[in-house]
């Protein structure tokens, strides 16, 4: 078990981007400080708040406990048809 | 024989007096009273020997009040040799000192001799009595009475006149009477500084002491030369740079978008000078701790939607910090997977029901857990918590796992950053303080005093030097031990952040199983009615407690980790702010203590 590469790579890269890239070609203005600091802190908090919780799932220990109802429901709704055996 | 009045006077006057004429005492018999002319032949007789009594009077108005201590006065003061008559003028009048409506009498009194003249005209005086002439002749007195109306014409048209020029010059007036209020203010707060000037020695130019912002000494300097230019003066005013060893004031450039967040800084405690602000980083910190409590697409929506509507349509300092809070809420939410307690399903729910057939599921009582090993996929949901977990039983036992370990890692960074903070500040002030010690080495001796004097702070602050080597180990010590002890209980703090957003996911998840779903769940027409009143009962509800009353207390928590856990990794906040000469804000506080009164 453990991640998916594109996600990790994806998601990483947007908020690198927001975080790393943009800053570098704010225009230059009196405000150029401030939208730096905002831009960095912007990505890395996001970035943070994401890997954290996509790490938090990566080798669950826990399963869901549903109920029968959900159990058929998820089945029926999310693409696993429960098989008719007797 | 006692008294006996005679009366000279005629017409109205005579029949009024009538009554006053005093019966012979001890008369023969009472029907000769009646038959008898009252002023009898002999009596005529007498007065021509005698000569002319003389009775005098006096004619004035009164205020209605006074009426009966001005009679009683009069009586006594005169021993009632004086007559008094008097009739209540309707009509209210203006008292044109104070223009209150008053009620006046008219009277009029009768007397003999100049000695009571002068008496009741002393007595009218006082009682503020308003005596009028009235000639004795009654042609005169038609005469008077037509001039007085005549008179009473005019003034009423030059009344008339004035109250209409008055009206037009105050209508004039109102058009500019907010220009001349900003004027005024404005004038008033120029010579208000003027005053703070002081005359030079040479008597020929005015001197004084002020901070200014280094930034902005060109401008200044470009302000000063316009200043002289518009007022044609030959002598440009001088601006120098003087040397002081007190503490500037803290002055931080705002714009409309960050002086919100400068405003919660302060509201803590004003920067010392040139010490960290901590309030570009809170700009984003500050959001985003609030969304990790707050996190809800929905609610976040709710709050960011509020926030654009202000930036649009009211000036309220906090709307960018609304909207902000409002975007990292909708990110927090997205990623807690949380829409008004309930989840979206984008990718692909990581868990699968492979497992199971037709039979075991039927025959399940309680429902079942999905085995790690073998119904997930292997790889988690893309972006933020698995849809499966809204669905599952046991979903508080998973994300409260994932939320306390952020609120640590988060609290961790935040207060790492806040000692990273402490860093750049200690080596900004040890640089300023070994620079002050070379320059006062280096000066001369005529300005030895001044830097002595600037030398003296880094002196108090190091004046552990004096101490002995032991009390520096236990001072230190405790130091130490307060500090982790303080990291620890600042940790921990951070766990409001899981706390919170507990909170506030089962909250609106207790919304959604006992009032929306109830709506959802009536069948027929009468489900629509239903729906329709629940719904609105749901979307206050959610609007006035998840929204407002959470995104209040997650504010004040948010509020909390930055003024206590971080900000006391470096922050002193012992400065004062500077107070720039503005007429913006002067006209400002002008219109506000307006408004108050």
């Amino acid at each position: 078990m453990g991640a998916a590469a594109l996600p990790l790579i994806l998601f990483t890269l947007f908020w690198g981007g927001v975080g790393g890239v943009l800053p570098i070609i704010v225009p230059k203005g009196p405000n150029r400080g401030i939208i730096q600091v905002i831009l960095m802190l912007t990505g890395v908090c996001c970035w943070l708040f994401w890997f954290c919780c996509y790490v938090a799932q990566m080798n669950p220990l826990i399963g869901p406990k549903l109920d029968r109802y959900t159990l058929l429901i998820m089945a029926r709704q999310w693409g696993d048809p429960i098989p008719y055996t007797p | 024989m006692v008294k006996t009045v005679m009366i000279t006077c005629g017409g109205a006057l005579g029949l009024l007096m009538c009554c006053v004429v005093e019966q012979h005492e001890g008369g023969a018999n009472p029907t000769e009273s009646m038959t008898r002319a009252l002023i009898s032949d002999d009596c005529i007789a007498r007065q021509s020997t005698l000569g002319p009594v003389q009775l005098g009077f006096v004619a004035g108005v009164i205020l209605r009040e006074r009426i009966p201590a001005f009679e009683r006065m009069l009586w006594r003061a005169c021993r009632g040799n004086v007559f008094l008559r008097q009739a209540e003028i309707e009509t209210p009048l203006e008292d044109p000192s104070t223009s209150d409506q008053v009620y006046k009498s008219v009277f009029i009194i009768f007397f003999q001799g100049d000695q009571l003249k002068t008496r009741v005209k002393k007595i009218c005086e006082g009682f503020r009595a308003t005596l009028y002439p009235c000639p004795e002749a009654p042609a005169d007195r038609r005469e008077m009475a037509m001039g007085v109306m005549t008179r009473i014409e005019d003034l009423n048209t030059v009344l008339g006149q004035t109250q209409d020029h008055r009206h037009r010059v105050l209508v004039a007036a109102a058009k500019n009477i907010k220009n001349w209020f900003v004027k005024v203010r404005k004038i008033k707060a120029i010579y208000h500084t003027l005053n703070l000037f002081n005359l030079d020695v040479t008597q020929k130019c005015l001197i004084a002491e002020c901070w200014v912002p280094v930034l902005d000494l060109e401008n200044i300097q470009l302000a000063l030369r316009r200043g002289t230019e518009r007022s044609g003066s030959s002598v440009p005013p001088i601006l120098n740079r003087m040397d002081t060893i007190e503490d500037p004031p803290t002055y931080n450039h705002t714009n409309k978008f960050t002086s919100a967040f400068q405003t919660l800084i302060d509201s803590y405690g004003i920067a010392s000078y040139r010490e960290m602000n901590p309030a570009p980083y809170t700009i984003i910190t500050f959001p985003f701790l609030f969304a990790v409590m707050f996190g809800d697409l929905g609610h976040g929506f709710i709050l960011a939607a509020f926030g654009a509507w202000m930036i649009w349509n009211i000036f309220f300092g906090g709307r960018y910090i609304i909207l902000l809070m409002g975007l990292f809420s909708m990110y927090t939410g997205l990623i807690y997977n949380d829409v008004f307690a309930k989840s979206i399903n984008i990718f692909g729910s990581g868990w699968r029901v492979y497992n199971f057939t037709m039979k075991n599921v039927s025959e399940l009582v309680s429902g079942a857990t999905l085995n790690p090993t073998h119904d997930y996929v292997g790889f988690p949901y893309p972006i933020g918590m698995d849809p499966v977990w809204q669905l599952s039983k046991n979903k508080i036992i998973f994300q409260n796992s994932f939320k306390m370990k952020f609120s640590i890692i988060i609290g961790i960074i935040h207060m790492l950053f806040g000692v990273v903070m402490s860093l750049f500040n200690y080596l900004y002030f040890k640089n300023k303080v070994a620079h002050q010690q070379m320059q006062a080495t280096e000066n001369g001796d005529a300005e030895q005093p001044i830097h002595n004097n600037t030398a003296q702070t880094p002196v108090a602050h190091g004046g552990h030097d004096e101490e002995p080597l032991g009390e520096i180990f236990i001072h230190q010590g405790i130091h130490t031990i307060e500090y982790v002890l303080g990291s620890v209980s600042h940790t921990a703090s951070y766990l409001r952040l899981w706390a919170l957003s507990l909170a506030h996911a089962q909250l609106s998840e207790v919304l959604w199983s006992m009032v929306l779903s109830k709506g959802l769940k009536v069948d027929g027409w009468a489900g629509g009615i239903a729906l329709y009143i629940i719904f609105a009962v749901w979307a206050s509800l959610t609007v006035s407690i998840l929204v407002l009353m959470e995104g209040l207390s997650a504010f004040l928590h948010t509020l909390r980790l930055h003024w206590v856990e971080f900000q006391s990794k470096f922050y002193s906040g012992n400065g004062y702010g500077f107070q720039p000469f503005s007429f913006e804000i002067i006209l400002d506080s002008a219109t506000q203590a307006k408004e108050e009164i």
